[in-house]
């Protein structure tokens, strides 16, 4: 009686999985999901949501937008493993972003963000006798979904990744002069656009955020010099130190709010304000850096005409 | 235009000025009295070895901490937290300011000197080599010529000292039987130097001691111990034949890791005086007022788990005498070339046997 159940059981669920080919062929599309989903079996549904996932893609020579940003702006910093006081100055940025819209989406049009920021500061102590130079390169990739309430206006959240590399050096220490940065985060990440209803100052407003969930960082313990764990260790030299990051263990948080000024005719000029917030607190050493940098640079929309099928689609020749 | 310009300037000045950390300054006596406190205790590697059975650290603050006052001279508060660090009796112990450094030097200034730099200028002569950070020569003075050993007198582990200078070294000393490296009065420097220099005359790899680091601010957080190997040359001179090293109460820090490194090693004797310490590896700190504080964050001992933070003993104690001096001869050097002779001839005994 249970073998005939279970083949039961088996038979209805290969049905909906039977027809799923021939839904596969058709570029689902929100009414259909809607439509159908009532007479799809579970198999079915799990089957096209994992199309749906593994069908994001560029769509068809996409318009990308990209920005490249110089930020100059104040950071405070803190190490306990180099000093138990606040280090203050300066930092100087560079950032790099690039959204990139895909087709055939989960939840409407989405957008992939790929970002590099590479971060430059000096500062120092209260007495002003002593410099951490700093510098951190940061890599980020998110997939955005977008919503759009009003017309102008576009809510967009989704998940990202991150890596982060760089360090802190400092002028007065003898054995312990630095302190290593490693670390990875899951991240979410939300943005806010408007453009002004214009045609000749369609001013764009862009505000995003994005903090970090959880990760894996690397740590050296809390008096461990990096003489015993780099030369004297002669196994496991990062990996034995990893930890997981969470908020209370290592958090991120970047605020960014630009606006796009086209200039006439000629380009589009960013300028802006942004707010990067890091903080670790791992085998009892404490670190934060927060900083408030103003932005200024360029956006611009490129498109790809790479490629053996743009080639033979764009080519004026 | 204009405007955005003007508004973005104002912005970012704002910016600038706001993250300035100056505001925290302070030279309150008491406020860095308890900040240099707090570093020693929470950092310090060293207080079941140099504190008293009877006392703790705390016993310290409450001894200096009354002495601070408010308005008290910047001299005056230097001198007691220099009293205070002094307490430790360890030379990795300093404050640093602008006119002055805190330290605790009686580990060497109260022994005898067991050197003089103008009889080591003797046995140099003028005509000595310079390899690095190191001096040698072929040893001729007082009639050694014919006693053919070579001689390097390394002062400082903070000079560099590079593998190609040490097999130049001892490539022209190829025909010596025997060398003598004296490190009196070296006060330390690279710590992986003291490896470069003993991979020259280790047959294999060898453990050579351990190092433990802190975990935590209590005083007996400490790592599991871990072993430190330091492996042979895979290529450059080695040296197999007797080997001196002259030690005393000025070898300190890298220069007495040197002396417990190459001590266990078969054709390696140390002669002189028991070696200065300084087993911590030091790290650094600071105050509220700018003065940096340096102290052993990281505790190394030898092979066998010893602690060598107070010095290391000879194999062969040698005083430098009065007499010998007067002569202008070295008694060290002296007995080092004795030993070396000796050695060779029970070698070459025994080869004979």
């Amino acid at each position: 009686m249970r073998t005939i159940r279970l083949c039961f059981t088996l038979l209805i669920l290969m049905l909906p999985m039977g027809r799923y080919p021939v839904m596969a062929q058709h570029t689902p599309t929100t009414d259909s999901i809607v439509g159908t989903s009532v007479k799809k079996g579970f198999a079915s549904k799990v089957c096209d949501y994992w199309n749906r996932i593994t069908a994001l893609k560029e769509t068809d020579n996409p318009i990308r937008y990209r920005t490249s940003l110089l930020g100059i702006g104040g950071l405070i910093q803190h190490d306990s493993y180099l000093s138990p006081l606040n280090y203050g100055g300066y930092r100087a940025s560079l950032m790099s972003e690039t959204y990139t819209p895909l087709s055939k989406p989960l939840l409407g049009t989405s957008l992939r963000r790929f970002a590099a920021e590479l971060d430059a500061g000096m500062t120092l102590n209260p007495a002003q006798n002593a410099i951490y130079y700093s510098i951190f390169g940061n890599v980020y990739g998110s997939y955005l979904y977008k919503w759009s309430p009003v017309k102008q206006l576009h809510l967009f959240g989704g998940p990202g990744l991150r890596l982060v590399t760089g360090g802190v050096w400092s002028t007065r220490n003898g054995n312990n002069p630095g302190t290593l940065r490693l670390y990875s985060d899951m991240m979410a990440e939300g943005m806010i656009t408007y453009r002004l209803p214009s045609e000749r100052w369609g001013l764009l407003f862009r505000l995003s955020d994005a903090v970090s969930l959880l990760g894996v960082g690397f740590s050296q313990e809390y008096g461990e010099s990096y003489y015993e764990r780099f030369i004297l260790n002669t196994q496991g030299r990062i990996t034995d130190r990893l930890y997981m990051r969470h908020p209370g263990s290592g958090f991120s948080n970047r605020l960014m709010l630009t606006v796009d000024i086209p200039l006439l005719d000629y380009a589009t000029m960013v300028v802006g304000y942004r707010h990067a917030y890091e903080f670790s607190n791992m085998n009892q050493i404490h670190t934060h850096e927060t900083s408030h940098s103003l932005l200024i640079g360029f956006s611009i929309l490129t498109q790809n005409l790479r490629g053996r099928k743009n080639h033979i689609r764009y080519s004026p020749l | 235009m204009k405007k955005l310009s003007v508004l973005m300037s104002l912005l970012l000045s704002a910016l600038l000025y706001s993250c300035s950390t100056q505001d925290e300054f302070t030279a309150n006596p008491q406020k860095n009295f308890d900040a240099l406190w707090e570093i020693l205790d929470r950092n310090y590697c060293f207080f079941d070895e140099k504190l008293p059975a009877d006392s703790t650290w705390r016993d310290y603050y409450d001894k200096y901490r009354p002495q601070i006052k408010n308005g008290m001279s910047t001299d005056s508060l230097f001198l007691i937290m220099s009293q205070l660090l002094s307490e430790l009796k360890d030379g990795h112990v300093n404050l640093y300011s602008s006119f002055d450094v805190g330290r605790y030097w009686n580990w060497r200034d109260d022994y005898p000197a067991n050197f003089s730099r103008e009889l080591t200028d003797k046995y140099l002569g003028k005509d000595y080599h310079i390899a690095g950070g190191a001096a040698y020569r072929y040893l001729e003075y007082n009639r050694h010529a014919s006693d053919s050993i070579g001689y390097i007198r390394y002062a400082s582990f903070a000079s560099s000292l590079s593998h190609s200078n040490i097999n130049a070294m001892l490539s022209r000393f190829s025909f010596c039987k025997g060398l003598i490296i004296d490190i009196r009065d070296n006060g330390g420097g690279v710590l992986t130097t003291s490896d470069h220099f003993m991979q020259h005359f280790l047959p294999r790899k060898t453990l050579t001691g351990y190092i433990s680091h802190k975990t935590g601010p209590g005083h007996n957080d400490f790592s599991t111990p871990l072993p430190i190997y330091v492996d042979t040359l895979s290529g450059g001179v080695k040296w197999f034949r007797p080997v001196v090293v002259l030690s005393n109460r000025g070898v300190f820090s890298s220069a007495n890791d040197f002396v417990m490194k190459m001590k266990p090693l078969k054709l390696v004797t140390i002669m002189g005086d028991r070696s200065g310490g300084g087993a911590g590896l030091p790290a650094s700190g600071e105050l509220p007022n700018g003065w940096a504080v340096r102290y052993s964050s990281a505790r190394m001992t030898d092979e066998q788990g010893k602690s060598t933070e107070f010095g290391i003993d000879p194999e062969m104690w040698v005083s430098l005498r009065e007499e010998d001096k007067q002569k202008g001869e070295d008694t060290l050097i002296e007995a080092a070339i004795a030993h070396i002779n000796k050695i060779y001839e029970e070698i070459k005994k025994k080869n004979r046997n």
